[in-house]
């Protein structure tokens, strides 16, 4: 043992930290935009509570269903929508997310016509397994904006009514808590009503059925922003997570190998002091 | 006297008292006060004027939306709602020519209406600006 090894473990030592630093800032970031999106959350939820309420009782009030976009009979052309994100380093999300999207294809069988990629993890590797993707879309990576859910949920509207897909299903990630991140995959159209059970006497304007069509576009929209908060929120738990993870790895390593500087520092010095003192044992004689 | 409330995605835009409001759906304008039956509407992209309790006048642009009245609450739920004097005339003046200049140039139906509502929001922010 000599030099060499105490200069290959220093430069071990630096490599490891300068890496920490750098998943430590990056958990960082996604604990900051994690705490705005937060907020962004809650703020949402009031508004689709109050949402929800308001259509169900103007669902109610609608006696035959004339939109296209209501459901009516068993659909048999099923587009999956997969959100996943632009960016990878969040441990298995993307994944996840990819494989739960292939799952629901296998079982809708023949009905399945295509994927929807969102996001470009999904888009490179839908292409690497050669899958059938028909649309995608990229670059979406900043917080979510209810202009841009609604965009999005506009455009599906129109892959829906113009093309033989007859059903529009979205996979998504969503956070059960800050540690566990699900995914599930969920109906976007058609909209199966459900009616409330109560009902009041309300003064329509316009009447009713004219009333739903003018709102339906707010619904899709609402749901597809709660669709993109949620999965925003979980992805960077994930990162926020795996970036936690990878820090504290980092830590351990670097007090191991620190250990084995130490020991091989300690292992020279005494080799040294051996080859001095036989020296001198022998210039003694 | 009754509660308004207006919700956007955002935030809550208004959540006080009023003695009465003026708004527009999207069969024709409108106005309330207190105890009046309920009633589910959609609301047009236009200007919601607020009569508060102190008798001092409040205007908001409202774009589009869900509103109802029930049990002396005044609710209404929109994807974007704004208080006159909050609206940036620069970036509403900038939206209208980007929209002007799209409409030009596309085709497909549902789009044209995303830009034409576009167009229509950015004319009622500038005429909401100008009234405060």
């Amino acid at each position: 043992m000599g030099r060499g090894t105490e200069q290959l473990i220093k430069r071990k030592i630096k490599s490891v930290r300068s890496t920490m630093h750098i998943t430590r800032a990056m958990e960082m970031v996604a604990t900051a935009k994690l705490s705005k999106l937060k907020r962004m959350v809650k703020n949402f939820y009031d508004y689709e509570h109050e949402f929800s309420n308001l259509f169900e009782r103007v669902l109610s009030a609608v006696e035959e269903f004339t939109s296209t976009l209501i459901y009516k009979e068993e659909p048999k052309h099923v587009l999956l929508v997969v959100i996943s994100g632009d960016m990878g380093l969040c441990g298995s999300y993307n994944n996840d997310v990819i494989d739960q999207g292939y799952k629901s294809a296998e079982k809708l069988g023949d009905k399945f016509v295509g994927f929807y990629a969102v996001g470009s993890r999904a888009k490179a590797k839908m292409i690497f397994d050669k899958k059938r993707m028909k649309y995608s879309l990229y670059n979406v990576y900043s917080t979510p904006s209810y202009d841009d859910a609604q965009s999005f949920a506009n455009e599906l509207v129109k892959i829906y009514l113009e093309t033989e897909v007859d059903s529009i299903k979205i996979v998504h990630g969503y956070p059960k808590n800050s540690l566990v991140q699900k995914v599930k995959t969920e109906d976007f159209l058609p909209i199966k009503p459900v009616k409330e059970n109560r009902s009041y006497v309300y003064d329509y304007e316009p009447a009713p059925e004219e009333l739903l069509e003018a709102i339906l576009p707010q619904y899709l929209g609402t749901k597809m922003y709660r669709i993109m908060l949620e999965s925003r929120v979980a992805e960077q738990n994930a990162r926020q997570n795996a970036m936690r993870n990878a820090t504290e790895n980092a830590k351990d390593l670097v007090k191991d190998l620190t250990l084995k500087y130490n020991k091989a520092r300690q292992a020279y010095i005494t080799q040294e002091i051996i080859e001095v003192t036989n020296g001198s044992e022998a210039l003694k004689d | 006297m009754f509660r308004v409330v207006i919700i956007t995605p955002e935030k809550r835009v208004f959540d006080g008292k009023a003695r009465f409001v003026e708004f527009k759906t999207s069969s024709g304008a409108m106005g309330t006060l207190q105890n009046r039956a309920p009633l589910l509407a959609a609301m047009a992209i236009s200007e919601f004027e607020i009569k508060d309790e102190n008798g001092t006048k409040q205007i908001f642009a409202v774009h589009g939306g869900i509103s109802e009245f029930f049990n002396n609450t005044f609710t209404v739920i929109s994807d974007a709602a704004e208080r006159a004097d909050e609206i940036d005339v620069d970036r509403a003046k900038r939206a209208l020519e980007v929209a002007r200049v799209e409409l030009k140039s596309i085709e497909s139906k549902i789009r044209k209406r995303e830009a034409e509502g576009k167009i229509q929001r950015a004319l009622v922010r500038l005429k909401i600006s100008q009234k405060k």
